[in-house]
């Protein structure tokens, strides 16, 4: 039994264990089931005492070292064939990118605004699309048959049709329009609370106009009010001055100069440039609220005053991102809106 | 409006040298609210261009078409000059180019035509005899220019420019905004200027307000002797007041170069030295008047008056209109010569016969003007002016000036006769109660109260010592005291005002949760890799109709093209119209998305969720849809399509943020339609929240897609109804204790669906069941034919201990019971 040992210890020690094929013939030969190993246990038992106790440590060692011999063969040939690289494994092979998704250039532009007005304590107000008289001209006092309505060319949507088909008269005076503006949200927010309002409105508006590579038929806004009892002229134009260097840069020159809105008085416009040398951009109209539009929402005109103004985001996101054309704003077009998966969605 | 600086000079006279130069000029302009969009200058024709006379004219001996003309270019000197013209004969006097003269137009290489000396078929030419374009004074190139009604022999040898008076000007382009009429006129614009400028304005005023007003409100002259034989019947309330004034036996001819020039040059067509006149005085003082051939009064009465029917007139632009019931017409007797402001008639206009006329100088009003001119699509520079509200008081001098003009301009012997009809009695002048506290409140900054007055005043007000304000008849935009505060900071400048000292102090609103919830739901789509887009909020009719049922799209009255005629009902179509687009350009992979309005009609009553307007749904819908490849292939993956799974997986995705926890994944339930199983419902809490559709295959190539394509739409609305009642998110403690999964395969009739046996399984699960997973499904020969097989997991979890599989077993028992007696469904061996 002891020279059994010795001779398989000797063959142990010599074994080769260079391949996939010697190691799997190692382990059948000593360590399976039927292996030598189980042999000699078997053996092992059978033995009397004394013998026992002499074979029995030498046996557990050799049995021990033939595992561990196993196992570094093992993991040697593994890493071996870790280190051994294949065609596929080739990290150069080219790939295409993860898709990400993004958001529209006007939606982004949307929020970066929404967002500088959010700093500047402004909330957040909506309102539909499709707006009657009141609320579009008449409370922004928008006088019936007078040329500022020219201003806005507008889509007019029958109320009625669904409900009264038979009536034929062509009565004009209960038509809905598309919003010209968003300005007819400032007219619900003040029918629903009282001063102080300090509230931005972005939205799709509509106009009838050609489209033309300048003009869509369809274009978003984002308006702002505020009102409270000593609103002025220079609080409005240093809020519009603090948007404009936020948005456009600290350095950017500004100039205000005299305008109309019916729904504002004194009315204004301010343009913007980056250099003295470059050419002005108007960018937004405002003014204080009229009189008559704060009457037309029971606000009174004597212990409030406010401000509005407003701007186009697709102006502002032509600007911003080098479109030269508004039409291809609308356009879709997946290998133009790709590019904007680099910007991390709205922040 | 073009703006002629040189006119606005001639308007100032000793004060034009104190003008600044043009730049300055258009900033101001602007910066008062006139805004200038573009200067332009045209340049003085060069002082070699003379006045020579045509003393004889030989055929060219080798040209049939050129003639040799003897040219007398200065009182001893005549010269040769080749011309082509047809019209070229002896006597006229002609403008000449000389030598040297570079003339403002081009030639062939585009260069400033420059005359030389030169040799033509064997003869020499030293010079050019003009026709209108070749001196850029017109279109015409008929023939020379005949200047005999110009000029006279006296100025032969001198230029040309200097003797006609024709000047090289600067022209500006202004923008005016629709409250500003008296703008509209180079009187009403130069007053401005000089207020901003600190220059007098005090030749501007015709008119003023005040009790001044009141005085120049009353008729002149009565109309007593009747010698014109036309008396004046104002009918009705639109034409207050109507001024008449005749001439007699004028010249009708062309006018003058310089006039031709300067209306030319404003964008104005010159007609003849009759109408012209009118057009003049238009754009110099702002107020239209109408030139009439008087001979088309044959009735003795002049008439304004409305028809209840519709009238058949034609207006001298020889086009026939259908004029509506009640728009306001000029008639003699009843039979209409002029739509009342608007247009004069093509039977009474001015022509080359006329020698009498008869100049109409009323005032109409705004509204009615505007109504007609909008029905009628017709705007004129009278209408534009009227609809805006005119100077009620310039009728008397807007008509002097007009027969100064035409007496000078055509001759003709000025009647002593004035007709002029008030058809109200006294004219009530504004007033405005003014407290210069105002200006402060608004503006936020104190203006002195000289400053204010004086501003006001060099406008044309007139300041009582009661600060009450009389605006001028001229401006009907001031009515108000905070129309007063805007006319002080307009001339004041805003770019002045300070920063606000005391910066106000606010409390922010809290943002609506809407607001970030739409952020939210878009972000969530990002997240999934879908691009977002933005279609067309209106789309063509029949897409529209396809979409839902005809009678519930809204369409609009005056669609911009056949494209756009339609408010979409659902995002869908804008969608696979960008899907098709993309597709076309060869991007077949496509995943979109889109948040935005839809909109229909409704028969619910009342106003209430998505319905602002009794009758109109609109509405928040969130769209999402693929299609192409959902993978290409490279050298590790295969080309692969999408299914529908992949989808409803993203779909669960962008549910989870878009209802909250107020509606778990497995509560959701999916119905198919009926009629067409590639629709299906999506429903929550017992309402439904959207509709998942597969395109079918007709559906596909209508829009040339030829990949599996797949969409979900969504109703935001409804989802932010059940999101707004989730419970805020709280980090739960989740089980310490492992999960046991338990599998089965059963065996249904092929009709039932998964999620009904989904359903039975998580109704007859106790709370342990923690989660079911539709592993495999199976349908073909190794089972009975009409059934199909379908392998769940569930997965059981208690959160206080481990679970032992018998615990799990009698669950499993009960479960299997349920799915036996509700669908018949057998364990599969």
């Amino acid at each position: 039994m002891k020279q059994k040992v010795d001779d398989a210890r000797q063959q142990i020690e010599e074994a080769v264990l260079d391949s996939e094929e010697a190691l799997e013939s190692f382990r059948l030969t000593y360590l399976s089931r039927n292996g030598l190993f189980s042999t000699l246990f078997e053996e092992f038992k059978a033995l009397p005492g004394p013998e026992k106790k002499e074979v029995g440590k030498p046996l557990n060692v050799l049995k021990v070292f033939a595992e561990q011999k196993y196992a570094e063969a093992k993991e040697n040939l593994e890493d071996a064939r870790e280190a051994q690289r294949t065609a596929t494994d080739d990290i150069t092979l080219p790939v295409e990118p993860t898709a990400l998704g993004s958001m529209h250039p006007l939606t982004l532009v949307r929020h970066e605004m929404t967002q500088l007005f959010m700093r500047m304590g402004f909330t957040v107000a909506d309102g539909p699309e499709i707006e009657d008289d009141f609320h579009n001209f008449t409370a922004l006092n928008f006088p019936a048959d007078h040329p500022a309505r020219d201003m806005q060319d507008t889509f007019f949507v029958r109320k009625g049709d669904f409900v009264r088909r038979s009536d034929q008269a062509e009565d004009r005076s209960d038509d809905l329009v598309l919003r010209t503006h968003t300005s007819p949200v400032q007219i619900r927010l003040m029918k629903e609370q009282q001063p102080p309002i300090r509230a931005i409105m972005p939205g799709r508006v509509f106009r009838n106009e050609a489209v033309t590579y300048k003009s869509y038929f369809q274009f978003s806004q984002v308006e702002g009010l505020v009102v409270d009892t000593s609103i002025t002229m220079a609080d409005l134009i240093h809020t519009l001055v603090t948007f404009a260097k936020m948005m456009y840069g600290d350095h950017i020159e500004y100039r205000v100069r005299s305008s109309y809105f019916p729904f504002t008085e004194p009315s204004i416009e301010m343009d913007v440039r980056t250099s003295s040398d470059a050419d002005w951009m108007e960018i937004l109209g405002a003014g204080m609220v009229d009189p008559n539009v704060l009457r037309a929402v029971n606000v009174d005109p004597d212990v409030y005053s406010g401000f509005a103004f407003g701007m186009g985001i697709d102006r502002i996101c032509m600007l911003k991102y080098g479109f030269s054309d508004i039409r291809t704003l609308y356009e879709n077009d997946l290998r133009m809106l790709s590019q904007f998966e680099h910007i991390g969605g709205v922040r | 409006m073009i703006v002629s600086l040189n006119w606005i000079k001639e308007l100032l006279g000793d004060q034009a040298s104190s003008l600044p130069e043009v730049e300055v000029i258009a900033d101001t302009l602007t910066r008062i609210g006139h805004e200038v969009e573009e200067i332009r200058t045209t340049s003085t024709l060069p002082d070699s261009v003379i006045i020579g006379e045509v003393l004889e004219t030989q055929k060219h001996p080798d040209a049939d078409r050129l003639k040799v003309c003897t040219v007398r270019i200065s009182e001893s000197e005549t010269t040769t000059i080749i011309c082509g013209a047809p019209n070229v004969a002896a006597g006229q006097l002609v403008p000449v180019a000389t030598p040297g003269a570079v003339l403002p137009i081009h030639d062939k290489e585009g260069k400033p035509l420059k005359i030389k000396v030169s040799n033509i078929r064997g003869v020499e030419s030293n010079g050019m005899i003009c026709a209108m374009d070749e001196l850029a004074l017109g279109e015409d190139h008929d023939g020379i220019m005949v200047l005999n009604d110009e000029v006279t022999a006296s100025d032969i040898g001198r230029p040309f420019a200097e003797v006609c008076g024709l000047m090289g000007d600067t022209l500006i382009e202004v923008s005016l905004t629709p409250n500003r009429p008296d703008a509209a006129s180079h009187q009403g614009l130069a007053r401005d200027l000089c207020a901003a400028l600190g220059l007098s304005t005090a030749w501007s005023f015709s008119s003023r307000g005040g009790n001044d007003a009141k005085d120049e409100w009353r008729p002149k002259a009565q109309q007593s002797s009747n010698k014109e034989h036309v008396s004046i019947e104002l009918k009705d309330g639109a034409c207050p007041r109507y001024v008449a004034r005749w001439i007699h036996g004028v010249t009708i001819a062309p006018s003058p170069l310089f006039v031709r020039q300067r209306l030319e040059s404003l964008g104005l067509r010159s007609v003849n030295n009759v109408v012209d006149a009118t057009n003049w005085v238009l754009h110099e003082m702002g107020h239209p008047t109408h030139a009439f051939d008087a001979g088309a009064f044959e009735s003795g009465t002049l008439r304004v008056q409305r028809f209840d029917n519709d009238v058949l007139f034609t207006t001298l632009d020889h086009v026939e209109r259908t004029c509506p019931a009640g728009t306001l017409f000029i008639c003699d007797g009843d039979k209409p010569v002029a739509i009342a402001g608007v247009m004069g008639g093509l039977e009474s206009e001015v022509s080359d016969q006329t020698t009498d006329i008869l100049l109409e100088s009323a005032m109409f009003a705004p509204s009615s003007i505007r109504k007609t001119s909008k029905a009628l699509g017709l705007q004129s520079d009278a209408s534009y002016r009227f609809e805006r509200g005119a100077d009620p008081l310039a009728c008397t001098f807007a008509a002097d000036r007009v027969i100064e003009l035409i007496k000078a301009w055509a001759g003709g012997e000025v009647s002593a006769e004035i007709a002029d009809v008030s058809g109200i009695q006294e004219y009530e002048p504004q007033a405005i109660e003014f407290d210069t506290a105002l200006t402060t409140r608004i503006l936020g900054h104190t203006i002195e109260d000289d400053v204010q007055f004086d501003t006001l005043t060099s406008l044309g007000c007139v300041v009582d010592n009661s600060a009450s304000v009389h605006p001028p008849s001229f401006r009907p935009d001031l009515t108000r005291p905070i129309d007063l505060v805007e006319e002080v900071g307009r001339l004041w400048d805003y770019n002045r005002l300070p920063e606000p000292s005391v910066q106000q102090a606010f409390v922010p609103q809290p943002i609506p949760q809407r607001e970030s919830y739409i952020v939210a739901c878009a972000s969530a789509c990002m997240r999934l890799g879908y691009r977002e887009i933005q279609a067309n909020s209106l789309i063509p009719k029949e897409d529209a109709q396809r979409a839902i049922d005809p009678a519930l799209v809204i369409h609009t009255l005056n669609p911009v093209s056949s494209e756009a005629t339609s408010l979409r009902p659902t995002l869908a179509i804008g969608g696979l119209n960008v899907f098709q687009r993309n597709r076309n350009r060869g991007v077949h992979a496509a995943r979109c998305f889109e948040i935005g309005h839809v909109y229909r009609r409704t028969d619910k009553e009342g106003k209430g969720k998505g319905t602002w307007h009794q009758g109109i749904e609109e509405r928040t819908h969130l769209w999402m849809g693929v299609t192409g490849p959902a993978t290409t292939a490279d050298w590790a993956q295969a080309e692969s399509t999408y299914r529908f799974d992949h989808l409803k997986r993203d779909l669960l995705g962008v549910l989870r943020v878009a209802l909250g926890s107020s509606v778990q994944v497995h509560e959701l339930s999916f119905q198919m339609d009926e009629s067409n199983p590639l629709i299906s419902t999506i429903h929550a809490q017992d309402e439904i929240i959207g509709t998942f559709t597969e395109l079918g295959r007709k559906e596909r190539s209508s829009y040339d897609l030829e990949s599996p394509t797949f969409m979900v739409e969504i109703d935001l609305d409804t989802c932010f109804e059940m999101w707004s009642h989730s419970t805020p998110t709280r980090a739960a403690e989740v089980s310490k204790f492992p999960s046991i999964d338990y599998d089965f395969a059963l065996v249904v009739a092929s009709n039932v669906t998964a999620g009904t046996l989904e359903q039975i399984i998580r109704d007859a699960g106790s709370d342990r069941l923690h989660d079911v997973q539709c592993f495999d499904v199976y349908e073909g020969d190794q089972i009975a034919k009409h059934t199909k097989s379908l392998a769940f997991r569930c997965t059981f979890l208690d959160s206080t201990k481990t679970l032992t599989f018998n615990e799990v077993e009698d669950e499993i028992k009960l479960i299997l019971n349920s799915l036996k007696d509700k669908a018949s469904a057998e364990l599969r061996t």
